[in-house]
């Protein structure tokens, strides 16, 4: 029996004093669905010193608001959020409950699942209605297959949506102030984990075999400078730089980098192939990519048969435009 | 009933829990987890049992794995239908864990690794452990009783002091990875695995599958030859957004 009757409760993740990216395009994502099945959206917000996160909360396009702000929920603790999400669930009692698929929400939804003993799934990739309710997409182990998820029991579902799922662009602000509802906190629970320092730092990204996105520079990059712009886009799209054969013998790259035959068999979600050829012990390493592009001058390239968007164009033009244009558009995810 | 925990006296028990997902003509493994352990393991006295939940012949060839790497011992807790909900694995792995002595319980930290982030989480959430995701490094705590973990967030790294018995689920380190020894090879076809056969029928499950589809062979997509410099960039731009990588 369909029933969205209670609707959608989002927990809007804070990271100083700011709303995430994955939670702006979570309110994006729930506000379509809310139209599609008539229900309510009502989106969460914990933590301490939130003036900002809260300004921009009370313009997105959700009915209520929850503020749950404390001294004491300043650093994120899945335990803490997830009782306060609990008390939530309980008092709107929806029909999905979305967090961002982050290394802050996945524990408070593992968390939040086994209190309530509702189902949890982890990584969608994309959220319908249907006649069972919502529907979760997540792609199975081998990533090659979609699976489409409903609860078995007709009770909500708690799931965690990959940063990309919808799209912040969607996102209508609105002139209409949501509800606005405080929850109060009280930390009466003593500490099994302790928070003893938060340290901010870059990720070393090490191994091209785990990289979401991979940048792949061949013989086209045209010299050692060329090939180290790739880091910057690598850096713009959260992936890790790879080669082919060719930019190890030109001295350019390390061996760990090269894709291939010779190197490493990749998959990643995006493989950006730039003024690669696409020699088939080159392709015979990345052909599973899920998302192929590829820019080379030579419209006879190889690699175009492989790619699901070819780009036949001069590398040297096109990178630093589109360095830019990932620039202007990048925001904290 | 809680599980219980030896607190540290002189060997830290560890146990890891891994569960098979079955693919088309392999199974994927997850060693995140007894990874996470060895490491361990080489800074302090440890004792690591892995727990594998999947089809006899493969779970028993992980555990064989996992020991000829550096754990101690290992049990396989056969699964006959593979697909089933995350929630009964979750719970199968709990009822398991009720009756054994440990101070830190492991698994996988990744979706991608065998499904065992959701799974372990959950597993250690119904056992009410303090539990920690995406885990990059742990350590023996300044007193007893102690762990201190390393979490690894999108923009920021958190040092937690965890109060043992507790749960952490391990991020990969594919840059330093652990090799099987051959005493460890030896004594993974010297020691005994338990087979322990689940009973899950009257297993209420949260989530069932409606369909699933497969994402197509890959063809010759789109390939534009007059076009901007800026219509390129802006085409790759949309496509990748298109993609949900964006």
């Amino acid at each position: 029996m369909t029933d969205f009757k209670g609707g959608i409760l989002i927990f809007l993740e804070e990271r100083n004093d700011k709303l995430s990216k994955i939670s702006l395009e979570m309110v994006a994502g729930a506000f379509a669905l809310a139209k599609e099945a008539g229900c309510l959206v009502t989106g969460v917000l914990i933590g301490n010193q939130m003036e900002e996160a809260i300004e921009t909360a009370l313009r997105l396009p959700i009915n209520k608001l929850v503020i749950c702000s404390s001294g004491s929920l300043g650093d994120f603790d899945s335990d803490k959020y997830a009782r306060v999400m609990e008390k939530c669930y309980k008092e709107i009692n929806p029909s999905l409950v979305l967090l961002g698929s982050t290394s802050v929400s996945v524990g408070i939804a593992a968390n939040l699942s086994v209190r309530l003993s509702k189902g949890f799934v982890s990584d969608c990739i994309n959220i319908e209605t249907g006649d069972e309710g919502f529907c979760l997409i997540r792609p199975d182990a081998t990533g090659s297959v979609h699976q489409r998820l409903v609860s078995e029991t007709g009770e909500s579902l708690i799931c965690t949506v990959r940063p990309g799922t919808f799209s912040e662009d969607d996102l209508e602000y609105s002139d209409i102030t949501p509800e606005e509802v405080f929850v109060p906190w009280e930390d009466d629970v003593s500490k099994a984990l302790e928070l003893i320092e938060t340290v901010y730092e870059k990720k070393q990204y090490a191994d091209i075999t785990k990289a979401r996105v991979l940048v792949s520079g061949g013989r086209g990059m045209g010299s050692a400078e060329a090939f180290g712009q790739l880091r910057i886009l690598a850096d713009l799209l959260g992936g890790e730089v790879a080669c082919s054969r060719a930019c190890i013998e030109a001295g350019w790259a390390t061996g760990p980098m090269q894709v291939g035959q010779t190197g490493k068999t990749v998959h990643p979600e995006l493989y950006l192939a730039l003024g690669i050829s696409g020699a088939i012990q080159h392709v015979t390493g990345m052909k599973d990519s899920d998302l192929i592009i590829a820019i080379n001058k030579n419209p006879a390239a190889p690699i175009f048969d492989v790619a699901d968007l070819g780009i036949v164009g001069n590398i040297e033009n096109i990178l630093p435009v589109l360095i830019k244009q990932l620039q202007e558009r990048k925001g904290d995810v | 009933m809680e599980p219980h925990s030896s607190i540290y006296q002189s060997t830290m028990e560890i146990i890891v829990i891994a569960k098979q997902v079955k693919m088309a003509d392999s199974v994927k493994c997850d060693f995140a987890g007894v990874e996470a352990a060895i490491r361990l393991k080489r800074k302090t006295d440890a004792r690591i049992k892995v727990v594998v939940m999947g089809e006899e012949k493969d779970a028993i060839a992980q555990v064989r794995d996992s020991i000829s790497m550096g754990a101690d011992s290992g049990t396989v807790l056969l699964l006959e239908n593979a697909e089933i909900d995350s929630w009964i694995c979750a719970k199968a792995f709990s009822d398991y864990l009720k009756n054994e002595n440990f101070d830190l319980l492991l698994s996988g930290s990744f979706p991608i690794d065998a499904d065992t982030i959701q799974t372990g989480l959950l597993a250690g959430n119904m056992l009410g452990l303090a539990s920690a995701s995406h885990i990059e490094d742990i350590d023996t705590g300044e007193a007893s009783g102690l762990l201190k973990a390393k979490k690894r967030m999108e923009d920021r790294v958190q040092i937690l002091d965890v109060k043992m018995p507790c749960m952490f689920a391990a991020l990969p380190h594919p840059e330093a990875p652990i090799y099987k020894t051959v005493p460890g090879i030896n004594r993974a076809y010297s020691v005994d695995i338990p087979v322990i056969k689940l009973d899950l029928n009257d297993q209420k499950g949260k989530i069932k599958v409606m369909d699933s589809f497969k994402i197509g062979e890959r063809k010759r997509g789109k390939c534009l030859t007059a076009i901007s410099t800026e219509g390129a960039a802006k085409e790759i731009i949309n496509t990748i957004a298109a993609n949900h990588i964006l």
